[in-house]
């Protein structure tokens, strides 16, 4: 089974004890799952400095063939996250750009936000944005002001809205270019595949971790477990990455 | 031998339409391979806890794949110790609470004297991590041979497990959510395999999901097979 895992970190987890974080256990676990490319943001970018951090997981790319990096952009600093984007994906071959709301407290369709993703836009590399919650700054509800906005950009919501996850299946039914990705969503819900597919087919649901925060055995288990057929898992677990990434 | 020491089934799951039937209950066991289940109605959980007894007594005399498990309301109050003896002796093994959908506090002095009962018939308490792990601390703490089974332990919630796991040796961990790369293998190796149990939350959560977190989990396949079985078992004394 081929597998392209589009939400995974690099870099250390101080929220939980955590010995898988570093690159070596990120590598283990390529190993374990027989990856063939998994798409990495930095924790540090995210939490706390875009600067180090996305230097740290240019280091972290370099160092196996299979990973592909997304630069993290922080919304509080217009320019220098579009500075950065540019040098990231036109000059070091990151792969596409990531958002977190939650740590920005910058909503994905904030003025910033929406200022710095008119270069990405012109850039052509998809945005996977941080979705969680009803009402707060990681709304699903947020990304419809992208998709108006841009038409054209790639959307992956990032945990498909966590427990807003029905909201973000509708967010995505909005946008052509809308995807989902339902890792992390580990509220108790068994359908939610079968739910998000029904709604915006298999070709919109990509494989996404969030390892190593989680473990990847999670997410895995939620598609085997699914209700879809073994041709929808093959898209989900690769095909619809290849499809939006090209060559990758 | 796998035993999935959390699920249940209803003709209702009331806050949507969910497919929580006993047949997709033993469908999903058929599925993910899994032996037994230790089950309760959900009608004792949203409804009348000695008719959901009723009904898990019943189902479960049909079929020996199913082990029952009793819940009571707290909020009742009226009979509790009546029906957690009675209910012992027809051969239920573990006593559930419901705080998140019932709302009241463990630390409420009603919960205690359920504690106490439960202590007394040597039957294991299974709650949800979200009642606070301080507050099953402090019931363990107040009753020495009480034993508990908290499901739903997130990787938010381990540096807190960790420390209350060396408080208490009666402290046990439902699987299901230790979903961080080594949230199984770092409480193996600091506790022995002997206090994780599997559990799924079927036909709710997600069977596979939780199964791979064992198997793929960097422990010895005995290890393994502890969790998955042995150790619910010796908990509850034979399913």
């Amino acid at each position: 089974m081929k597998i392209i895992d589009i939400h995974a970190h690099y870099g250390s987890i101080p929220w939980t004890p955590n010995r898988g974080a570093g690159l070596k256990g990120l590598i283990e676990m390529l190993d374990e799952f027989h990856y063939e490319r998994c798409i990495v943001s930095s924790i540090e970018a995210i939490a706390y400095d875009i600067h180090n951090g996305n230097r740290e997981l240019m280091d972290a790319v370099k160092a196996d063939g299979r990973l592909r990096g997304y630069v993290t952009i922080n919304a509080n600093y217009v320019e220098e996250s579009v500075a950065i984007v540019e040098e990231y994906v036109v000059k070091l071959g990151f792969v596409g750009v990531k958002i977190h709301p939650d740590n920005s407290h910058q909503p994905v369709d904030s003025p910033n936000t929406l200022e710095i993703l008119a270069t990405v836009d012109k850039l052509g590399v998809p945005i996977l944005v941080h979705t969680y919650g009803n009402g707060g700054v990681a709304d699903p509800a947020h990304a419809l002001n992208v998709i108006e906005h841009y038409p054209d950009l790639t959307v992956i919501l990032g945990h498909m809205g966590g427990d807003n996850w029905r909201g973000g299946i509708e967010v995505a039914a909005k946008g052509d270019n809308t995807y989902v990705d339902p890792c992390s969503c580990t509220q108790p819900h068994s359908d939610k595949i079968k739910e998000a597919k029904a709604r915006l087919g298999a070709e919109r649901i990509l494989f996404g971790t969030d390892m190593p925060l989680l473990h990847p055995a999670w997410a895995l288990g939620m598609i085997e477990s699914a209700d879809i057929t073994s041709r929808e898992r093959e898209m989900i677990l690769y095909d619809n990455a290849k499809q939006i990434w090209g060559s990758l | 031998m796998i035993i999935d020491a959390d699920t249940l089934f209803g003709s209702m799951w009331p806050f949507e339409r969910r497919d929580i039937s006993l047949a997709k209950l033993k469908g999903e066991m058929g599925r993910f391979g899994v032996d037994r289940s230790i089950t309760l109605s959900a009608r004792g959980i949203f409804y009348d806890h000695v008719l959901g007894n009723d009904e898990t007594k019943e189902v479960c005399s049909k079929d020996p794949r199913l082990i029952p498990a009793l819940t009571v309301d707290p909020r009742l109050l009226v009979g509790h110790d009546e029906e957690i003896e009675g209910r012992k002796l027809e051969g239920f093994k573990v006593l559930r609470l419901f705080p998140e959908y019932q709302g009241f506090t463990i630390r409420g002095s009603h919960v205690k004297r359920m504690a106490a009962k439960a202590m007394e018939m040597d039957l294991p308490l299974m709650m949800p991590t979200l009642v606070g792990i301080a507050s099953v601390l402090e019931l363990l703490m107040g009753f020495g041979e009480l034993r508990v089974i908290l499901t739903g332990v997130g990787y938010s919630d381990v540096a807190e497990l960790l420390v209350a796991m060396e408080e208490s040796p009666n402290l046990f961990v439902e699987t299901r959510l230790l979903d961080s790369p080594d949230g199984i293998g770092m409480l193996v190796e600091k506790f022995g395999a002997d206090r994780l149990i599997f559990g799924s939350g079927s036909p709710l959560g997600y069977v596979g999901s939780s199964l791979n977190l064992v198997r793929h989990a960097p422990i010895s396949e005995a290890e393994k097979g502890a969790i998955l079985a042995d150790n619910i078992t010796r908990l509850v004394g034979g399913v």
